[in-house]
């Protein structure tokens, strides 16, 4: 039973201490891909957090209630594939516990529209397609593609993709990811990622800060940005949980990253696992 | 990292995961996508998971939701983008008539099965 010490044949155990504990936490899911053709860049994935402003706009969540014995499994989604994509949403989940972030939208080949997501994925060229729409308090929307100007940027947790333009022919700017300093140091995260050229004779539209791709690049890794337009595929998410090191079990799976900022632990999964509050 | 996808009943990807490369190592360093699996399902249930490659090493190209696994050819497949388009020998769509090579832009016509100028 937590909470008692137990007695096994007279030999008495120290006891078990369930700690509870109101902790920071960041979720941000993956980007979404690029389109091809001048496609629109690929909106970043959603932004929720404890620890700083969410996505869209919104004030910062509350603490996250852990307590010991439970099992938090993380869940990190995977970036949108090349080609009109959306990124895979990222999660915390335990009783009482739930967190789910949205994939980033994709920028979507042919004459199509970004797809909606945790930010909105940009526009192809054709026809002034639209970017998708974000999610509220995750993303902004991306922006639209124009004829005779490129993709539309994606969008991004901070601000939306712009419109691609036409003169001068650029591709739409990738919105901008939001700052987070849960690790101890700020950093940006989800970023948009920018539209595509025409055809290579114009620039490509610039990334969003915070991982979005530049023109036919990736989103970075483990931030959630978007992928550059075009035909690029979008950066993983990322989830961070910062606890008490007094409080700290150190019983995790999936091989985190666990860094220490003062009196502080900072488990960084970057892959897919779980933290069980209860020390081994 | 590694990345797995997440099949249903008709092996179309319905997720996309990544997991960190120190999971699936064998004591050689190679990697194992049967210790990928084993740890998924044991993190989410069971379910069928297929590693992915994101730079498209394996399988032909990296998976995304909506994606299809041909588990008779081992590759993956994007959605079709258009009705009418047919899947050729090296698993990319094409369209029924070929993009015009004369220099000019043009979008595929679903409607009128053509290539419009644009």
């Amino acid at each position: 039973m937590f909470g008692q010490g137990l007695n096994f044949g007279g030999i008495a155990e120290a006891p078990f201490v369930p700690v509870t504990e109101q902790i920071q936490w960041l979720v941000v899911a993956a980007g979404g891909g690029s389109g091809s053709n001048a496609g629109g860049g690929g909106g970043a994935g959603g932004l929720r957090t404890s620890a700083g402003p969410s996505g869209g706009g919104c004030s910062a969540e509350g603490l996250g209630t852990i307590a010991g014995g439970r099992t938090y499994t993380i869940t990190v989604g995977s970036g949108g594939a090349a080609g009109g994509a959306n990124g895979d949403n990222s999660s915390i989940a335990a009783t009482s516990f739930n967190i789910t972030s949205t994939g980033g939208g994709a920028g979507r080949p042919y004459n199509t529209a970004g797809t909606s997501g945790g930010s909105g994925g940009g526009g192809n060229r054709f026809s002034g397609a639209s970017g998708g729409a974000g999610t509220s308090c995750q993303g902004y929307a991306g922006g639209n593609g124009g004829d005779l100007a490129g993709g539309g940027g994606g969008g991004g947790a901070g601000a939306a993709g712009t419109n691609a333009v036409s003169s001068p022919r650029k591709g739409g700017n990738g919105g901008n990811g939001v700052q987070v300093g849960i690790t101890g140091t700020s950093t940006y995260y989800a970023g948009g990622g920018a539209g595509g050229s025409w055809y290579g004779t114009a620039p490509a539209g610039n990334a969003g800060q915070g991982g979005g791709g530049g023109g036919s690049t990736d989103g970075t890794p483990n931030t959630g940005g978007g992928a550059g337009g075009d035909s690029r595929s979008g950066g993983s998410g990322v989830v961070i949980l910062r606890i008490s090191t007094s409080n700290y079990s150190g019983n995790v799976t999936g091989a985190p990253t666990v860094t220490i900022d003062g009196s502080f632990t900072i488990i960084t999964f970057t892959g897919s696992g779980s933290y069980i509050h209860a020390k081994i | 990292m590694a990345h797995f996808a997440k099949l249903n009943e008709n092996n179309e990807v319905i997720q996309v995961l990544v997991v960190n490369n120190d999971v699936i190592l064998n004591a050689d360093n190679t990697e194992s996508e049967y210790k990928g699996k084993v740890f998924l399902n044991s993190l989410f249930g069971n379910a069928t998971w297929i590693q992915t490659s994101y730079n498209g090493n394996i399988r032909k190209q990296y998976a995304g939701v909506g994606y299809t696994y041909d588990e008779t050819n081992d590759v993956f497949i994007m959605p079709q983008p258009f009705a009418s388009w047919t899947l050729d020998l090296n698993y990319d769509w094409q369209p029924p008539t070929p993009y015009p090579t004369d220099g000019e832009l043009y979008k595929w016509n679903e409607e009128n099965q053509t290539w419009d100028s644009i």
